[in-house]
């Protein structure tokens, strides 16, 4: 059954679309949980779906606009927080707000048929196209090139950004590179897997792998192999569901609901064990 | 006093939305002062310490740091920040953390990098739990672990951040014991609401509710503790009211 799931195009481009993903979202994620910028992702996921919709309306590929917006907002938000001093939560929430409302008008505006909304806010793995697939490519080799460079530097940031400061270093830049890699990751993902599920892969499987390490590197690596993981099965799951028992559970959904279920069960041993 | 400045501040005001926080700062601390800056809670201390460190700027005034702007001083100051705020469950090994005092200057070499580390943990005496998770650490441990960071980035100036708070007395004394040999070799200023433990360790005590008071001598008067805390001074040095006047007025005679 599983060999014959793997004879589809479609369900090994989602494999290798879902096992590309958790590179980019392990390494990444990393950070986001570490730092706690998880509500910022989520504001830059969204506020790049306004780019979308200027896309739609422009005729540009709107990846290549949700790019550009994704990095801008990035910056307007640390700017933002850093110069104006304004409250970073309360910033979020109206680029959140603002960048899907633009969407919305925007696509309202364009002319022409009913474009994939749905696709862009939710994904879908299973229709991957193969081109993609290099441009996830693209953003794991990024991501690890840029990490392997300045780990130590993004590590010191992350876990004392006054120290870092103090003895020297280009904190700001530091940590609006660590912005960009979060936007980059958000905005190319979200073609292929959806908002939520990006959202999803940044934050559960490092979650769960914090619970098992003691440094940052070691917790990339489990995230990476925890996401895979949880793709990998849920995607079979879904597939083993629909073509035996014939019920059609998305599988973004399906593989977000297994890795909730992997990080109850691993924040409960966690406890348990240290508690011993 | 004898040296040259390390710090000086000449008529620093600092304004958080409309309230004073510092309010003409003037005063100077020179090479191999050890210094308590006290005062109560909200009075402005930690501001100074900011200041002092670059991470915040004054309204007017101005602040020099070893002859320089507190911008071009870094890399030159040793920070410590207050233990207590720091997120225990971040996975960092002690000597990771240590490690990144030693991020700043461009020092190439591993193994000296590597020797830098091991000498600062051995000073601490936490050379035993390096490769444990900082969180792991008891509260004491975190402290000098901190400290361990700040000594590798070779500072000419130590700074502290309540070094000493939420510790129990007994641990307490131990980190004022490190302290008193380091300011042996450099100058170092803190930051502490507890005056009776700091008054028996450092050199000079400064008086800070937002305006400050400061003789480089360790005489504390009545009058510059009640200015500083605005209140009589038995409500102030909690547990031990008058002791920790008088001791001070027989160590100056």
């Amino acid at each position: 059954m599983i060999a014959e799931a793997l004879s589809y195009p479609f369900f090994q481009r989602a494999l290798i679309a879902g096992l590309l993903a958790a590179v980019a979202c392990g390494i990444v994620g990393t950070f986001v949980v570490v730092r706690g910028i998880a509500s910022i992702s989520g504001g830059l996921a969204h506020a790049a779906f306004g780019c979308v919709g200027l896309g739609y309306l422009m005729g540009f590929d709107p990846i290549l606009g949700a790019l550009g917006f994704g990095l801008a907002s990035a910056f307007g938000v640390e700017v933002a927080e850093r110069r104006l001093k304004q409250g970073i939560d309360t910033l979020i929430a109206m680029v959140w707000a603002i960048g899907m409302a633009m969407g919305i008008v925007f696509i309202a505006l364009a002319p022409g048929s009913e474009p994939d909304l749905m696709g862009y806010l939710f994904g879908n793995i299973l229709f991957v196209p193969a081109r993609f697939l290099f441009f996830i490519a693209g953003l794991d080799l990024v991501i690890v090139g840029v990490v392997i460079l300045l780990f130590r530097r993004l590590e010191a940031v992350s876990f004392d950004e006054e120290f870092a400061w103090v003895i020297g270093m280009p904190v700001e830049a530091l940590s609006l590179l660590l912005l960009a890699l979060v936007a980059t990751t958000v905005v190319i993902l979200i073609r292929v897997v959806g908002v939520i599920l990006v959202l999803a892969l940044l934050t559960m499987p490092a979650a769960i792998a914090r619970h098992w390490t003691d440094s940052l590197a070691p917790m990339m690596v489990l995230a990476t192999i925890v996401g895979a993981v949880c793709i990998t099965v849920g995607l079979f799951f879904s597939w083993m569901l629909s073509s035996v028992f014939s019920l059609d559970v998305p599988t973004g959904p399906a593989i977000i609901l297994l890795a909730a279920f992997v990080y109850a069960t691993s924040a409960v041993l966690r406890r348990v064990l240290s508690a011993r | 006093m004898s040296g040259p400045v390390v710090v000086s501040m000449d008529r620093v005001n600092f304004t958080y939305a409309g309230v004073d926080v510092l309010r003409d700062i003037s005063f100077e601390f020179y090479e191999g002062d050890f210094v308590g800056i006290i005062g109560p809670n909200a009075g402005g201390k930690t501001t100074l310490l900011k200041l002092m460190l670059g991470l915040l700027r004054p309204d007017s005034g101005s602040i020099r740091i070893l002859g320089v702007s507190p911008d071009e001083a870094r890399g030159s100051v040793g920070y410590v920040p207050q233990y207590a705020h720091f997120d225990r469950s971040f996975p960092i090994r002690v000597r990771t953390a240590v490690k990144m005092g030693t991020l700043g200057r461009g020092r190439t070499r591993d193994a000296e990098v590597d020797d830098a580390v091991a000498r600062a943990l051995e000073q601490v005496e936490l050379h035993g739990v390096a490769d444990r998770q900082m969180g792991s650490l008891s509260g004491g441990q975190l402290q000098r672990a901190l400290i361990a960071r700040a000594l590798v980035t070779e500072p000419k100036l130590l700074l502290l951040d309540e070094p000493t708070a939420s510790l129990d007395t007994k641990i307490g004394r131990s980190v004022y014991e490190l302290l008193e040999e380091l300011a042996e070799k450099i100058t170092v200023v803190l930051v502490s609401h507890d005056i009776g433990v700091i008054s028996r360790h450092v050199r000079t005590i400064a008086c800070l509710n937002v305006e400050m008071h400061y003789h480089q001598s360790k005489n504390l008067t009545p009058e510059m503790i009640e200015a500083a805390y605005g209140c009589p001074v038995d409500l102030v040095a909690h547990g031990h009211p008058h002791r920790v006047l008088e001791q001070h007025q027989w160590a100056d005679s």
